[in-house]
């Protein structure tokens, strides 16, 4: 199963209070060291969104985005973990985009 | 069959007796023989009877005294040795016999010669003089025989005779700093007389460990290319010559290393080492991480391995010219292990002492050598604080490299640091922190463990892999041009601190990582690469190997080089060269024409490191303020930092840009392009900031 999201940056608004709202613990601690926190967080949504979809559900299924981590594995590439369970995904940004792809 | 006995002393006041095959129906009588005159009647506190063997143990109401041979005998049966070796496995063994002095070996005037050896367990030893005279030594309290012979000894060999639990054996004095070929026996030398000066004053001071920029090499590889005009080839002297050159006239040896630019030389094995016959050292090679002597250099790197004090006078040499040339000198020292423990000096003298024992009688063995030094028993650790005092106060060594360090403890290791600073205050420690599981309980000095052993470094592996890949499978790293493994180059090559990835930072501070791609062991840069990029031209292999060293001089940390990887030498795909001989091994200076631009840029990138003073900051907060990170184009990196240039008194805004990628990268600002060539690190002097 395949999941894709495109964020438009600059749409990332009150980044700190998005941030603890979308954000799980471990991601904040990633997240207050990001040289460029918005277009980490539009990434980081992406890639939250294009999990949901790869499972076939939407933002209202009841699976709360900060139940979705999306950590760093040991190469700096970036893996989802849910429920205790890994997930490919990649992220990219470029401009004024974020876009993120999950496979399942 | 017969009955066969055997005695062990197995605690001070316990022996224990065993029959093999004893008699039906026997009532055997026991006596303690303590010498021809005195015999006393023991009777057993317990007996295990079996068919085939009784076990009779006898708590006596008073402690033996080491120092004596003890004997058994039982009646129908006869007489055996108590065996008192087993004591050497008791914890308060130490306690009891631990000697503090520092005259273990032989104190040498030219009136006088004074012999001392540790053995607490033996009850004789004699020293063998030229194998002709013969003298008994006295024992002490702590179990250090000594004698004193009112002669000049100087040039005399000697060995000792140890007799412990009756078994006699042959050794060479494990304090010994003169041997003759081929470890046969100890010498007497009058060391004093080869000293010089050793140019510790051509050293300039280091403000910390990041100062350093280490190059590793071996003697014999540095010098046996046959295409040079060294005369010592191979040996001590070939290093220390000048003045010498490839055949189209390029330095090499002492003056190639030199104009590397690099502070430091890691000089592989160059104590007493077991595996290569010194008498045809051209027909045998090996790296030598199969110590003997620890306090004797190596001969088959003598210009005359028969006289013992020409790889002493020879050694001297070499250091006293490469600190000439403004270089320190680190030795690789092997305290993890021994060649062939079960005949080793200590073995010998002391039985049952040196090695780890798991609890069922085992040697530890995580060392991949059959034994591990047992490093926290206090009298090794003083052989190895003693060795290394040795050779910084002796040799004028600046530093020590120490192999398989995981598998020694931390207090040894904070021992020693404190000793060497003593001796020498810019002295750097550093090794292989990997994490191995050896002795019981014991806190050991890997990296995990860096907060208890302040100022010393670890070689990173999390570095290695993530610039060029895992060592065990086809990963390809940042350096080698996956963008996979960028956000992992952000948290290695800022010094291992930051957590970038949210794993935890590897160390504290950035003085704690030896930042390496390469060493002895495993595949050269280049064949990694060979392996990792087959398709690549070979141009663009050899503009790999160029970029991935800048990488490595441009990350924070300590930059670590082995021979040959700034010109991207290749052992032929031989991942593991240790005997392989020298035309894999061998410093291929013929190479050095066709490599100039990966030599020169080698250089240069030294030199902008060493004068980039960010890149010397231990201060963690200075460089989180001070450096920023950057994605741009090909799966590189704009890394800024705020620094002085060199004796400026401004900070300006150094731009280091990297690409690994084979396309040049054009990176645009204020209407400026840059332009960064394919696979390769530029750095710009920006504004004043």
């Amino acid at each position: 199963m395949l999941g894709i999201d495109i964020v438009k940056i600059s749409r990332v608004k009150n980044a700190s209070t998005l941030a603890k709202k979308i954000l799980a613990k471990e991601e904040l601690a990633l997240y207050k060291k990001a040289r460029k926190p918005q277009e980490f967080l539009a990434g980081r949504f992406a890639a939250k969104e294009a999990f949901l979809k790869a499972k076939h559900c939407g933002i209202t299924s009841g699976i709360k985005l900060n139940e979705i981590k999306v950590l760093y594995q040991r190469s700096g590439a970036p893996v989802i973990v849910y429920q205790g369970e890994k997930f490919t995904v990649s992220i990219a940004h470029d401009g004024d985009y974020a876009i993120a792809v999950v496979s399942l | 069959m017969n009955p066969i006995v055997t005695a062990e002393l197995t605690n001070f006041d316990n022996i224990r007796v065993t029959i093999t095959n004893p008699h039906k129906n026997a009532n055997y009588v026991f006596i303690l023989v303590t010498d021809i005159n005195h015999r006393h009647r023991i009777d057993p506190t317990s007996i295990d009877k079996k068919e085939t063997v009784h076990v009779y143990e006898f708590k006596l109401n008073y402690e033996l005294e080491l120092g004596f041979e003890y004997h058994i005998a039982v009646t129908n049966i006869g007489t055996c040795v108590l065996n008192v070796n087993p004591l050497a496995l008791l914890p308060d063994f130490d306690t009891r016999f631990y000697y503090n002095g520092d005259d273990l070996g032989v104190t040498y005037s030219h009136r006088s010669c004074k012999f001392a050896l540790w053995a607490p367990l033996a009850s004789s030893v004699i020293l063998a003089l030229d194998e002709k005279d013969y003298y008994p030594l006295k024992r002490d309290k702590h179990g250090v025989y000594r004698l004193t012979l009112n002669k000049n000894l100087k040039g005399h060999t000697y060995v000792y005779y140890v007799t412990n639990s009756g078994v006699t054996t042959k050794t060479i004095d494990p304090y010994a700093k003169a041997s003759t070929i081929n470890s046969g026996a100890s010498v007497i030398l009058d060391l004093n007389a080869y000293e010089r000066n050793m140019n510790d004053k051509k050293l300039t001071k280091m403000n910390s460990y990041l100062d350093a920029i280490i190059y590793e090499g071996s003697v014999r590889d540095l010098t046996v290319d046959p295409s040079t005009n060294i005369k010592n080839k191979g040996k001590f002297l070939g290093l220390a010559e000048e003045k010498r050159v490839n055949k189209d006239g390029l330095p090499v040896g002492l003056d190639y290393i030199a104009s590397l630019g690099i502070t430091h030389l890691q000089l592989l094995p160059i104590y007493d080492f077991a595996t290569t016959d010194e008498a045809h050292p051209q027909e045998t090679y090996n790296w030598g991480y199969d110590p003997i002597q620890y306090f004797v250099p190596e001969g088959s790197y003598a210009s005359k391995p028969n006289d013992p004090a020409s790889r002493i006078e020879d050694l001297l040499t070499l250091i006293s010219k490469v600190h000439n040339r403004g270089i320190r000198v680190v030795m690789d020292v092997v305290f993890n292990h021994v060649y062939e423990h079960l005949y080793s000096p200590f073995e010998a003298v002391v039985p049952n002492y040196y090695f780890r024992r798991l609890k069922d009688g085992n040697f530890f063995n995580a060392s991949g050598c059959g034994n591990d030094l047992a490093t926290e028993r206090l009298m090794v650790r003083k052989m190895i604080i003693d060795a290394c005092k040795w050779w910084a106060s002796y040799y004028h060594i600046d530093g020590c490299r120490f192999d398989l360090m995981g598998l020694i403890d931390a207090e040894t290791i904070n021992k020693l640091r404190e000793e060497l600073k003593r001796i020498n205050p810019n002295i750097i420690l550093y090794g292989e922190g990997w994490n191995m599981i050896s002795g019981d309980n014991l806190t050991l000095a890997n990296s995990d463990n860096y907060l208890k052993m302040p100022n010393i470094a670890f070689f990173n592996d999390w570095y290695r892999d993530t610039v060029i890949g895992n060592l065990h499978n086809k990963e390809v790293g940042f350096g080698l041009d996956n963008v996979v493994y960028r956000q992992g180059f952000k948290e290695v090559g800022t010094g291992s601190t930051f957590n970038l990835l949210g794993h935890g930072s590897r160390f504290n501070s950035v003085d704690r990582t030896v930042n390496y791609v390469e060493c002895h062991d495993n595949n050269t840069l280049f064949d990694k690469i060979q392996i990792l990029r087959p398709n690549d031209t070979p141009a663009d292999k050899l503009q790999r190997v160029s970029f991935v060293n800048s990488l490595v001089l441009f990350s924070f940390g300590i930059p670590f080089f082995h021979a040959g990887q700034e010109i991207g030498l290749s052992k032929g795909g031989d991942g593991n060269s240790y005997r392989s001989g020298d035309k894999v091994n061998m410093f291929n200076y013929a190479l050095l024409k066709e490599r100039m631009s990966l030599l020169e840029t080698f250089k240069r990138d030294v030199m902008i490191r060493k004068n980039l003073q960010i890149y010397h900051s231990n201060n963690n907060k200075a460089i989180n303020n001070n450096v920023s990170i950057y994605d741009v184009d090909n799966g590189g990196i704009l890394l800024t930092a705020k620094t002085y240039f060199y004796r400026e008194r401004d900070y300006h805004l150094a731009k280091i840009f990297i690409n690994p990628s084979l396309l040049r990268l054009e990176y645009k600002e204020n209407n400026k392009i840059t332009i960064v060539p394919p696979m390769s690190i530029l750095v710009e002097k920006g504004n004043k900031v």
